[in-house]
């Protein structure tokens, strides 16, 4: 049977032909598995460098669109400070005293825009306490120079439709760390620093526990002339309904070196005892003691 | 991957096996040249060496088996390839081969894979049964009943193993 059977199958061949067209599929199939083997490095170089790129780009773009370009202080007696990315939405908010501390933590302002976080600060409960009775509302606009005429204007919106007792100024951006290193919000270090120029011996200890009314009272006297330097610090009566005009003509941010010279009384002598003298600091923030309060708040 | 020189020599060494396994399974010849083709480019494919020849053709056989069994079962082509054309092919094809091809193409699919392995190639129930897959008394007992069909078919004259 074997025979018959090995008779019957050796009839049955491959001829040239099919070996031929087989070996000529399989020499192009080789060919073209030849060469998407070669680029197996290659594929995954692109493949890399497109993970690469598209991480550094979103991560890179993420810090562009998070990276704080311009800030605006609020101070009534709280003391709070939105830091706005170059679409004017907050990225953060801190506070520099306690009373700001109490104010953010019930508020979400992340990601909004700064009229509504402003709007949200100034109207929310916990603030009603410190605006019930004389007081005012100073918000500050510190930023680049292409950025500040529209944020000053923003604010001032803000500003008129809070009504009177609300005040909008600007402040030069480089003084915002100056103003962290005394523990203040670079709003009311604005306002001390303009108070400075007539009362040398105030101290920015003594202006963070003053609120913005009483400080500003007390800048209104020295340019009435109403008032000496040797007057101790006291509370005031809100009576005044100034505007003003944001237009940097208290020139406040003109510098605080010129400050530190022109103060020099070099005695160290603070009037509430915190030793924050100024005499010898040629060019650089008139506080000496550094510290600070704020908090980040997201 | 097999080198452009082992494809050439195993397209040479073991044409004529494959496509009598291609034949016996398919009967067309176009079919035939479908899976005889797709047979080689698995082995040119195939990343592990071989032990040795015996393990290189043992392997070429399964894959060609299994191949023209995929082929057969894939749905799509048995219904657009008319049965009456088929007929008309295998009948043709059976002419040219004779008494004993025709009796043995005849036989189901899983009687001619045994009948083919052992008589023609030479393979023991064993080796038979690493081929396709199969135990060693299974690969026995198909290779009993094929030989009992055969003999029905062609009168009992030296069948006996």
């Amino acid at each position: 049977m074997t025979n018959r059977i090995q008779n019957a199958f050796d009839s049955i061949t491959a001829d040239t032909e099919l070996k031929e067209s087989t070996k000529s599929f399989l020499n192009k199939k080789y060919k073209e598995n030849i060469r998407s083997r070669r680029r197996p490095g290659l594929q995954f170089a692109v493949s890399f460098a497109c993970v690469v790129f598209l991480f550094v780009m979103g991560a890179g773009g993420y810090s562009w669109v998070q990276r704080p370009v311009s800030y605006v202080s609020i101070d009534v007696n709280p003391s709070i400070e939105l830091a706005l990315n170059r679409f004017d939405r907050v990225v953060y908010a801190s506070a520099y005293n306690l009373e700001g501390e109490e104010i953010l933590n019930g508020l979400s302002l992340k990601g909004k825009k700064y009229t509504e976080a402003i709007h949200e600060v100034v109207e929310c409960d916990g603030m009603r306490t410190y605006l019930s009775g004389p007081s005012e509302v100073v918000l500050t606009v510190a930023a680049e120079e292409s950025r500040e005429q529209e944020l000053d204007r923003g604010v001032r919106r803000c500003a008129g439709h809070m009504g009177q007792g609300c005040h909008n100024t600007r402040a030069d951006i480089d003084m915002i760390s100056e103003a962290h290193e005394c523990g203040l919000s670079f709003g009311k270090y604005n306002a001390y620093l303009k108070l400075l120029e007539y009362d040398s011996t105030i101290t920015a200890d003594a202006c963070k526990d003053m609120s913005m009314a009483q400080i500003r009272e007390l800048i209104r006297e020295y340019e009435r002339g109403g008032r000496s330097d040797d007057e101790s610090v006291k509370t005031q009566e809100n009576g005044t309904d100034e505007n003003e005009s944001g237009t940097g003509g208290n020139g406040n941010g003109s510098g605080t070196g010129g400050n530190g010279n022109g103060n020099g009384n070099g005695s160290g002598t603070g009037g509430n005892g915190s030793g924050c003298g100024n005499g010898n600091n040629s060019g650089t923030s008139p506080c000496q003691k550094r510290h600070r309060h704020g908090n980040g708040h997201e | 991957m097999q080198s452009e020189a082992q494809i050439n020599h195993a397209v040479e060494e073991y044409a004529d096996m494959v496509k009598r396994v291609c034949f016996y399974h398919l009967k067309n010849q176009a079919d035939t040249e479908d899976v005889f083709q797709n047979v080689f480019l698995k082995y040119m494919l195939y990343d592990k060496p071989f032990s040795s020849r015996e393990h290189e053709k043992s392997w070429l056989l399964r894959v060609a088996i299994n191949a023209c069994r995929d082929y057969l079962r894939n749905f799509f082509r048995r219904s657009v390839v008319s049965l009456e054309v088929l007929d008309e092919v295998e009948a043709q094809e059976r002419e040219s081969h004779g008494e004993v091809l025709e009796a043995v193409l005849s036989l189901p699919v899983k009687y001619k894979d045994v009948i083919y392995l052992h008589y023609y190639e030479g393979y023991s129930a064993v080796e038979i049964g690493k081929i396709i897959g199969k135990k060693e008394n299974t690969v026995y007992s198909l290779l009993s009943r094929g030989r009992e069909m055969l003999k029905g078919k062609l009168g009992g004259e030296g069948f006996d193993e």
